[in-house]
Formats: C-alpha cells, structure tokens, sequence
C-alpha cells in the first residue's frame, strides 16, 4: 500500500464517519450547480424555441424587413423587390388571434402572398375539402383559413368548420379549409400559428394597406452585407433589415436582464455552497487529530493538502453531477412557467423541449468542482498550520484568531472601499453613460458582499462582546457559556453567520428593491391614469410588441355611447428603432390627456402640453431619452415614421416609468396622420359623476360580450393587477430567497453539529457537574440564535444598501431617475424574525444531540 | 451513608456483553477515605460512575445518605450530581474557555446563581489551595498540579457529600501527585468522605480503606483505619 | 557494609559518644536497620583500627569516663568518595517469599495465587501503615532531619510499590500460563 492509498482510506474513513456534514456540503454544492443548471437550460431551451420558431417562420428567406410595430405601407414591397440581388420578396401580416370559444387560446396569424410564399415557405396542406382546387379560390375566399393539424386536433376544430376569432374589429368568422401538416411554419410556436391570404389579414386585423414584415431571399452570389446595403438604400431610415439569427440576437437582448438576474441567482446559490464547503472542511482541518498524527509521522504539509482537496474534488465532483441531474428535472418542471413568463413580458415562446449539450452539462460540473476546490482551499491551507505537537497535546483546545489577523481587516476594508469607489463612480457619471449598466452595480455589490462577509469574523466578535455585556448575565450560565463558545470558534461561527447575513440580505434587498419599485410604480400609475375603468386588449402589463390584439380607435364612440360613460381615452404603445435602441412611443389623446394627468414634468411648462402637443409636429420625451440625446424643450428630434425620417419638436421633458429605455409620447392626432394606424391598446374610460363604476363596468362588458374579448378592469382592480404582476416577476426571487435561507439553515446546522461533536467531551463534563439536559440544549440554541441574530443583523444592514444598489443598477434605468429607494421596514423585522427562528430551528438538531451526548463516553479520553 | 446493593453494570459492546461491574455490595461510611484498587478493565471507573450518578446501573441498587440512585428522572440524577457529588478527573476537566475561579463557580452557575455571588467563595477556595495567583488564568495557563486543584475547589463549592475522584494523579509526576493526596488526605482529615479509584497502590496507601476490583468484582476489602 | 558509613555520615556531623550515637542511628535509619549496643561498639573498633574515626576520652563525675567518638581526615575522605560514588548493585531479592515461590513450582498455581495475593495485601497493609505515618510525622516535624526520614519512607513506599506490581506481574503471567494449558 502506498502513501496516497493511505491517505485515500483515512479520507474516506473520515467522510463516512462524517456523514451528516458531508451530505449538507453535498446538497448545498448541488443546489448551486443545479439553479446554474437549470437556469441554463431554461434559458437557452426558451432562445431556442423563439429561434426555431423563428427560422420555421422565415422559411428560406435570408433577409427581413421590419418597421415600427404598426406595420409600414405596403408599397414598400415593390421598392425592395425591385433591387437587384432579389429573389423573392413576399410581404406578411403577422399578428395575435384568439379563439373565441374553446380553449381561448391565442395564437399567431400569418397574413400571406398565398400566390407566392411557397417561394420562401413550404407547406404541406391536407387539402380534404373540395372547396379549393387551387390557391386563387382560397384568396377568393375572404374568410379562408388554415390551422395546424395539431390546433384543430386539440380543438376539436373539423376542416369546413367555422371558427370565431378575436381580432382588432372584433369577432369575426373565418372557415377551416384546410390544415396545416407538422412542417415547416406549421411546426413553429408549438403549432399555434393559423395562415391566411394577407389581404383577408389586412381586413381581419385593421391594417389595411400596411404590412408588418417583408421576407426577402436573394439570388446566389450576393453577400448579405451588400444586399443589406442595397435594400436600406431604398428605404426610409427607421427600417430593421435583419438576418433571422439577428432577430434571435434581438430576442436574447431582450431577455438579457431576465438572464442577468437569473445568472446572479445562481451565481449566489453556488456562492452559499461554497460557504459550506468552505464551512465543513475547515472544520475537519480543526477537528481531525489525524492532521497532527500525520505531520508527527513525517507527512508533509504538500500531502496534507492534496489530502483535503482530493477529498474535496472527489465530494465536489459527486455534487456536481448530482446537481446537474438536479438542475436538469429543476428545468423541467420551470420550463413552462418560465416561457409563460417570456411569452407574456417579452415575446411568444412555446418551449416543447430542454435544450442542452453534455458540453455545457461538463461545464456546469467543472464549475462547481472548481468553486469548491477554491472555498476549500483556504481552509486547507490553514491546516499547514498544524504542528505536529498538536496530536499530543493534551489540550486540544485553542482561541482561533487567524481570521482576525490584519490580512484580512485590510482585504475586507478594500472590498468595502473598492464597492464605495465604484458606487461613487457610478452616481458622478451621467445617466446615459456606458458605465451605467447593472454589470457595474453587480461588481459593486459584490464587492460589497465580500467585504462584508470577510468582515464577519470582527462582526462577530463586537456582538458576542455587546451579548455578554448586556445580555448574557440576564441568560445565566447558559448564555455565559454559549457566548464564550461561539468566541473560542470565531472564524467557523462566522462562517456560519455569513451564510446567514448573506441569504438575509438577499431577501431585505430584494423586499427594499421591490418596495421602492412598486412604490415608485403605483405612484406614476396613481398620477398618470386616474381614470375609472381601464380597458385593454392584452395583459394589463405586457410590454409592446407582446402578443395582444389592438383594439379600433373607433371603440372610443362605441364605450361613450355606453349609460354612465364620460369619456374614454385611447392609448397606443410601439416601439421605435431609433439609433439602435428600442424606444416606447406612446400616443395618446392629448386633449384629454392633459385634462386629467397631473405627471411631473421636468423641464418644460404645463400649458405647453395643451397648446402645442394636439396635431401638431411635437412630441414630449421621459428623462432617459432626454439625458441620452442631450435634449431640452424646444430642440427637435427625429423619429423614423412609415414615409421616412419626421422631424418633431421637443415640448416638455417628463418622468415616466413605461419603459427601460426611453418614452415619447405623441398625441393621436399627429399619429394617425404619420403612421396611418388607427387602433388603441387601451381605453382609460371616465365615468360619470355620480354613476356606480361597477354598473358601468358590467354595462361595458355587456355591450362587447360577443364581440370583442378584452380586460375590463377599475382601476384598483387594474393596480392590482400591476402589483400581482410586478410579484410574479419577483416569484424568482423569492424563490432563491427561500432557497438560499434553507442553505443557510444547513450552514447553521452544520456549525452547531460541529461545535457540538468537538465540545463532547466539554458536554460531558458539563454534564457530570451537574448541567441538566435542557440546559445543554439551552446553551447549543442560544448560541444558534445569536448566530441568527448576528448574521440578520449584518444581512439586514448589508440587504439596504444591496437593495439600494439593485435599484440603481436595475430599476433606476428601466425606471428613470426619479424612482426613489423605499426600505421596506417590514421585511427587516421579519427577516430578523426569520434569521432567528431559523437558526433557533437549526439549533435543534444539534441541541438533540448535545443533550444526548453520553457522558461516560465523553469522559472517557479519546 | 453510600450504599451498593448488588450492583451489576453490563455493556453493549459490538453484540459482545461486557460485563464491567459484577454484584457488589459494598457500604462506604461517612468520613471514610476509600481507596478502590485493581487493574485496568476491572470496573472501577464504572463503579466510581454509578456511584456518582454518572451512569446507572443495569441491576442493583445505590443509596447515598438513604437516597435511591437508580429508577429516577435524568434532571433528578443531574441535581444529585451537582449538589451531593463532587467529581475529580484523571485529566482534569476543566472547561478551557473559563477562568480558574469560573471553572470553580460553575456547579453553582449552573443553578442560577449570579457569577458576582458566588465569586467570593470560590477565591476563597482557591486561596486555601494555593491558588490566589492563578484566580483569573486559563486552564491552558496553569500546571497539571495547580489543574487538578482547581477541580478539587470545583468539586468542593457545592459542599458535596462525597468527593469521586477517578485517577486524580494518573496524570501528574510523583511529587505534585503527593500534594494532591495530602491535599485529599486532610479534606479526609476535616471530615470529607472521599471514593478513589487508582490502580497506584501509592496512591491507594492514602485511604483509610483499600478494596480491590476484580473482574467487575468485589475481591479484597482491607480496612486500616487510618492511624 | 553501609552502616559502617552510616556512622561515619552520622559523625561528619557532630562529635558523639557511642549511647549518643545508636540514638541517632536508630532516628535517622532505623526503619531499615536495627542494631544493638554490641554491633555500635565492634563497628567502632573497626573504624578505629581503619583509622577512619578516633576517640577522646571525657571524664565524668560519678560516673565512667566516656569515650567521645570523632571523625578523621581519612574517614571523611572516604565517606566522600563512598557519598560520590553510584551504586553497582541492583537491589537484592532478600526476601525469603522468592524462595518460597520456586519451592511451591507452578504445576498447581493455585497456593501460589493464594500466597500472591496474601503477600499483596500484606504490603498494602504495610505502605498503608508508612504512609499515615508519614503524614504524622509531616505535621509535626519541623527539624531538617525530618526530610532525609520522609526520603527514606518514601524509599520504602516505592519498593514496597515495587513489589506489589511485580507480585500483580507474576499472578497476570501464572494466570497467562493457565489460560493456554
Ligand atoms: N461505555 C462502555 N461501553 C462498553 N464497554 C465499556 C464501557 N465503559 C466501560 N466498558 C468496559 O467495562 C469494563 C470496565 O471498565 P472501567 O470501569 O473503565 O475499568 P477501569 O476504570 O477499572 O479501568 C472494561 O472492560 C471496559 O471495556
Ligand atoms: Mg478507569
């Protein structure tokens, strides 16, 4: 037998013998791998089933070309047809549908050249139907449609059947002539998609004589590049001329935030399984007499290393790849939550399958392998410091202060100073700087993090100083005791309050951060929409571009004809491309609008919004879009409409929450007559004085019963709604909140296990003098719930400024300036409540076990 | 004022019964220093253990002053040894993050009683001892000598009945262990009834009575009387 | 051999007569040797004829002249060197419990355990005894002397310790033995 075969059975002697411990550092290096697993997973199965379903809608065209939300003439077509290079270009509708019985689900309508999309697309109809020899009686048809095989087999729905759809003039009737085989466009979006001719489109969905995208293959030989450059050069600016990928790419950027906040997560799930790693294998260092033993028999302190980390590696490695079978059935059962999320915020998404490679399954283990081998490294460096003479000592007992040494005071002071620098940078720098980002303020907070963590030892120690001057006498020999305790083992108990202050914090922060923004949030909606009723096509909260189907201007008239009704005042949101960035343009009734909005505005004067905004060439801009193009009131600025560049005046400078990067707000008039679009995403209806809102509510929806689907909600209900909403988007959070305080809870659990297996021999004798049980478990929980209190005390504080450096780096830029930070007094309390109560929690086991402890056999030496 | 009836300990060892303590029947008097004698593996750390309330017996009886040992509560067990028993170790067992004077205090803690009350006495313990200079050092501060006197004061604060000390010298040189025995031998003197377990017949020598172990049984019961 | 320098060491001290002389002797050593006046005086002669110690006469009223026995140059030169010099010799089996032990054989070990154990006791008796003795004489005793007697019983608590492992030794070893037949 050789030496490492030695070492080999000492190590594996030693995990079995510590198997408790061994099986939370496990779960807790697990878990992390797991939620950066599944994150990854979910992320990139969701990127992939947009990017299929985009290529499957694309077909084999190379090029598309879009406009602004609203659609773009469609005398466009012709002009990007003539260019030389230019298979085919074939115009589409492309627009959100909703079964009006069934299932009521909604599914995407494309509007096709039915004489020429074969050209790009394939499609394989089941043509059972007599109806249509050919495709010119389907375009004859205006009520034509095809669903997908599957649609209709889940629907019920039987070709020549009749089909009432939800579209932007109502319910309307079309005919199932024929479906869709699984293939090509077919199978995109999960086979929600239904064709139609596109000129049946325009008519169905209020576009008449616009288009919403061309497709465009080229001939062989043209590079995309100059064929590009040849299509931008006959159109107007304002036009996206993209690959399909670069839609995808669009897609990701769009979810880059959500990614970003879901990589942190995992981020600091991995982060708290190597706290325990950390945690358990300092204490084996401090607790294995073998160390000594070893050293005393000649081993080096090389080999004592390679000892705990082979031990390590070999502890990691079954982790991780615990972990990724974690992460992989985690991703599978959030899959569909997260693409309901993505498709409702962002963009339809029907995910059907994980999407993931061994490749980055590896990678995932090697990561968790490698942050391991780190949080294990220090502690074994440490256990160098074992002399010899320690496996002979009768004491094995020593005050442990390497934690406290300067090192690390100066390191954490760094950290501390290095978040500070990076804060103060962050507040000096302008708002449309490139440092403004959440990458700069994620640094920040790390740094904050680490300081603070690296800080805990000295924490510690001021609070178990402040507990047995204030405290510990009113606890009597019990908390004498537990105070000394945790002082003797400061560096292990810090440990494990840092994993407490660290999933505290967490929690406090994103409570702060959530606060600030709801607050932030219902105070806007409080002042811009103090309407009665609001009315919407799509979810109260659905950024533009989400799958929502407009409502006609004209159901202004429609809904004031209604008993009780006031007014009711349109509202239209759409993204403009302006220089790159996606910029929310919202048009409203101007006249009305200034009659009852009170929003705050920055620069500019109030009588100018009702003087120069109504028909004219003006538009009012949010802060963001101010600071980023240096503009004032009065300056111009040029938007990309469906004829071509526009120049508009600049009249006021305005707060607005409505999107992260950037608003505009035109008024109606001046739309219709640039982007020839006359539908509304939302009413705000103004009831009577006097009237009952619910009457009037319920008269609303009696009046459209039939014709139209669509929220119909007061205003409370509507804010209640944004609220429940704005939580959903936090369910995440709070998620990995909870997760990262049952980390936590191992950790404490781990800590009082081990003090308490090392303090055996000192129970014993506690005992033998005449400690009675319960006040061995006494001593163990008050020691675990100053623990609690230490660390929900430090994550408390820590959570303020962390939550405070989340808005700014998160909120602040998708919600303007003028958001301000709102601690949530609540969450500090009941995290205190919770750090306490868990640690008590924790402390049971370990008090159990204590009280257990056989006091013969501890007596008996070794 | 001890008294074993027929008092057997088994032990559960790897599906083996260890039989550690055999039937004894063994009264010990107020006042008497009885040394218990025999080799190693002879029972007499589970003896001294019963006796002190360390352990219960698997059968058999323990009395001390008239009363039972055996069938009563954990915490009831516990108040025995905290107020009618005082323990000396062969290592001391001392706590090593207390001082001296609290390590001696601590019986007294333990009932709820304010460190500041009990202080004076156990510096007064101390001091008897020879300790006056060590009241605030560590454990890790002192010498096995000056250890085992401050769990002697430990095992004196509370006026214990009887004082159990198991191999108090197995650890010390034969110079300081004699300073421990005549310390014990004058506790004796003033009236201290005291059980120790050594297998130093030296140490044994200073008992007013000797019994020896064998085999978990009683074997040898010489009586001497002291003078 | 040695209570030759016995009586030297106790005449380095202080000039004695011979009554003076056993007293002494019995105080400082006499738990190990008890001798009579006769054994004193021939051990005198022959120290005398050593030249090793030499006499003065001191005459007394009424009474005999005493002879008051002093040490010489000689005598301490040697007592030095004998003081000096470490001891060859291991201590001696005298006891007759050796041979009692080789008589009895170990075919039928059972009256040897018997006498072991008998023999065990008797010491423990006997270091019992020494040692409350000690005690005694450690609380009174203020004299220097006091401590060379203290050594001396402590000597004999570590032989009689000695004795008792050895016997303890030799029931474990005859028990062995029996364990294997
Ligand atoms: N907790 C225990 N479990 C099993 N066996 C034990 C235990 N404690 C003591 N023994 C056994 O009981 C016997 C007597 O032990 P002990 O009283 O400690 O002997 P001594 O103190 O005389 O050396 C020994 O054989 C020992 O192995
Ligand atoms: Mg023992």
């Amino acid at each position: 037998m050789n030496f490492f075969n030695l070492l080999r059975r000492v190590s594996l002697k030693h995990i079995r013998h510590q198997k408790a411990r061994t099986i939370i550092a496990i779960f807790g290096i697990a878990l992390g791998v797991a939620s950066m697993t599944s994150i990854d997973i979910v992320n990139s199965s969701v990127i992939r089933s947009l990017e299929d379903s985009i290529n499957r809608i694309t077909g084999r065209a190379v090029l598309q070309v879009t406009g602004a939300e609203s659609g773009f003439p469609e005398s466009l077509l012709e002009r990007v047809q003539a260019v030389p290079g230019v298979e085919y270009a074939v115009p589409m509708i492309e627009t959100n549908a909703n079964l009006a019985a069934g299932s009521e689900r909604s599914f995407v309508v494309l509007g096709v050249d039915v004489l020429q999309d074969n050209k790009v697309r394939d499609y394989s109809v089941t043509d059972e139907s007599a109806d249509i020899p050919d495709p010119l009686l389907f375009l004859a048809k205006p009520d034509s449609i095809l669903l997908t095989r599957e649609m209709a087999k889940r629907e019920g729905i039987a070709i020549d059947q009749k089909i009432q759809v939800q579209t932007v003039q109502g319910l309307k009737t079309f005919t199932v002539r024929g479906l869709l085989e699984p293939d090509g466009p077919a199978k995109a979006l999960g086979g929600d998609i239904a064709i139609m001719d596109i000129y049946a489109a325009q008519l169905a969905f209020g576009k008449e004589g616009r288009i919403d995208r061309i497709d465009v293959s080229t001939l062989r030989g043209e590079t995309l590049d100059t064929m590009k450059a040849r299509i931008q050069a006959v159109l107007p600016e304002g036009y996206n001329i993209d690959t399909p990928a670069g839609r995808t790419r669009q897609i990701e950027n769009l979810m880059a935030r959500f990614r970003k906040s879901m990589d942190l997560i995992s981020f600091m799930a991995l982060f708290v399984g190597m706290y325990l790693i950390y945690n358990t294998v300092s204490i084996s260092v401090v607790q294995r007499r073998e160390i000594g033993i070893l050293r005393a028999l000649g081993t080096t302190q090389g080999q004592i290393i390679r000892l705990f980390l082979a031990e390590t590696v070999v502890i990691s490695v079954i982790a991780s790849l615990l972990g990724v079978f974690l992460g992989l059935a985690l991703a599978k059962l959030s899959i569909t939550a997260v693409a309901q999320t993505v498709s409702s915020m962002y963009a339809r998404s029907e995910v059907t399958e994980l999407e993931f490679s061994r490749l980055n399954l590896l990678k995932d283990v090697c990561i968790g392998v490698f942050a391991s081998i780190i949080a294990a490294a220090f502690p074994a460096r440490s256990s160098t410091r074992i002399v010899p003479v320690s496996a002979i000592r009768s004491l094995p007992y020593s005050a442990d202060a390497h934690l406290l040494n300067r090192t690390l005071k100066i390191l954490s002071a760094c950290f501390m100073l290095l978040a500070g620098v990076v804060i103060i940078i962050y507040k000096s720098v302008g708002p449309a700087s490139s440092i403004r980002n959440s990458t700069t303020t994620t640094a920040a907070m790390i740094f904050l993090l680490l300081g603070i963590s690296l800080a805990t030892p000295l924490f510690l120690r001021w609070f178990i100083q402040a507990f047995r001057c204030f405290l510990a006498a009113r606890l009597g020999a019990g908390g004498r005791l537990a105070g000394l305790n945790l002082q003797k083992n400061l560096s292990r108990n810090a440990v494990a309050v840092a994993a407490v202050f660290f999933s505290i914090s967490l929690s406090v922060s994103s409570a702060s951060m959530i606060n600030s923004a709801r607050r932030g949030l219902r105070d806007y909606i409080d002042s811009v929409e103090r309407s009665d009723i609001i009315i919407t096509s799509g979810h109260p909260l659905a950024s533009a571009g989400a799958p929502t189907i407009p409502m006609p201007l004209s159901m202004a008239r429609e809904l004031e004809a209604v008993p009780g009704v006031q007014s009711a005042d349109p509202f239209r949101k759409l993204f403009l491309n302006i220089s790159g960035k996606r910029v929310l343009l919202e048009i409203i009734d101007e006249l009305r609008w200034t009659k009852h909005n009170t929003c705050t505005i920055t620069e500019g004067r109030r009588e100018d919004l009702s003087a120069k905004m109504p028909g004219q060439d003006n538009v009012v801009v949010n802060e963001i879009v101010a600071a980023r193009m240096g503009l004032k009131p009065g300056d111009s600025i040029v938007l990309p409409t469906p004829d071509g560049p526009k120049r508009f005046g600049v009249v006021a400078i305005i707060v607005s929450y409505a999107s992260d990067s950037g608003v505009i707000v035109m008024d109606y008039r001046t739309y219709e007559r640039h982007w020839r679009d006359n539908v509304a995403d939302m009413f705000s209806v103004y009831v009577k004085p006097g009237s009952d809102i619910p009457a009037v509510r319920a008269a609303i929806q009696d009046r459209f019963r039939n014709k139209r689907k669509m929220f119909v909600l007061p205003s409370l209900e509507f804010r209640a709604e944004i609220k429940k909403l704005l939580d959903r988007s936090f369910v995440m959070n709070d998620a990995v909140n909870v997760l990262t305080l049952v980390i936590a809870g191992f950790g404490i659990v781990v800590t009082l296990l081990a003090s308490v297996l090392e303090r055996t021999r000192e129970i014993g004798i506690l005992r033998a003098i005449g400690m009675k049980r319960s006040q061995v478990s006494a001593v163990v929980i008050i020691e675990s719930a100053l623990l609690g209190m230490a660390g929900g005390l430090l994550g408390s504080a820590a959570g303020v400024l962390i939550g405070w450096i989340n808005l700014e780096g998160f909120f602040r830029i998708d919600f303007g300036s003028s958001i301000t930070y709102h601690i949530h007094y609540g969450s500090i309390a009941w995290a205190l409540l919770l750090a306490i109560g868990l640690a008590v929690l924790a402390g049971l086991y370990p008090a159990r076990r204590a009280a257990k402890t056989n006091i013969t056999e501890a007596l008996s030496y070794e | 004022m001890i008294e074993l009836k027929h008092a057997s300990k088994k032990y559960q060892q790897g599906g083996r019964e260890v039989h550690a303590l055999r039937d004894v029947s063994l009264n010990i008097r107020k006042g008497e220093f009885l040394s218990v004698m025999g080799p190693s593996g002879s029972g007499k750390s589970t003896l001294l253990n019963l006796i002190g309330g360390l352990d219960q017996p698997t059968s058999g009886e323990i009395f001390i002053d008239g009363r039972p040992l055996h069938g009563i509560s954990d915490d009831e067990l516990t108040l025995i040894r905290r107020r009618r028993v005082g323990f000396i170790f062969q290592f001391f067992n001392l706590l090593p993050i207390l001082s001296a004077v609290e390590n001696v205090s601590l019986p007294i803690l333990l009932e709820g009683t304010p460190f500041s009350e009990i202080r004076p006495k156990a510096v007064a313990l101390l001091e008897q001892m020879g300790l006056g200079e060590r009241v605030e050092h560590r454990p890790e501060q002192l010498s096995g000598g000056e250890m085992q006197r401050v769990a002697i004061c430990r095992a004196l604060i509370s006026n214990p009945a009887v004082l159990l000390a198991d191999e108090p010298t197995g650890n010390l040189d034969s110079h300081t262990s004699e300073e421990i025995f005549l310390l014990l031998k004058s506790l004796n003197e003033q009236g201290q009834t005291i059980v120790m377990v050594t297998h130093d017949p030296k140490a044994a020598a200073y008992g007013t009575r000797i019994i020896t172990l064998k085999d978990g049984a009683l074997s040898e019961d010489i009586s001497i009387g002291g003078k | 051999m040695s209570v030759k320098y016995a009586m030297l060491g106790i005449l380095a001290e202080k000039d004695l007569h011979g009554y003076e002389l056993k007293s002494s002797f019995d105080e400082k050593v006499g738990e190990f040797w008890s001798l009579n006046y006769g054994q004193i005086y021939s051990t005198l002669d022959r120290l005398e004829k050593e030249d090793l110690v030499t006499h003065d006469r001191q005459v007394q009223d009424k009474r005999p002249d005493r002879k008051i026995y002093s040490i010489t140059k000689k005598g301490r030169k040697e007592l030095d060197e004998w003081l000096a010099a470490p001891i060859n010799r291991v201590r001696a089996l005298r006891d007759e419990f050796f041979i009692k032990l080789v008589f009895t054989g170990t075919d039928n070990p059972g009256p040897v355990l018997d006498l072991i154990e008998k023999q065990k006791a008797l010491y423990l008796r006997q270091m019992n005894h020494l040692t409350h003795q000690k005690i005694a004489l450690k609380k009174k005793a203020k004299d220097p002397a006091a401590l060379t007697t203290e050594l001396l019983m402590d000597a004999g608590l570590f032989h009689a310790e000695a004795d008792i492992k050895w016997l303890t030794l030799c029931e474990a070893k005859i028990k062995a033995t029996l364990v294997k037949k």
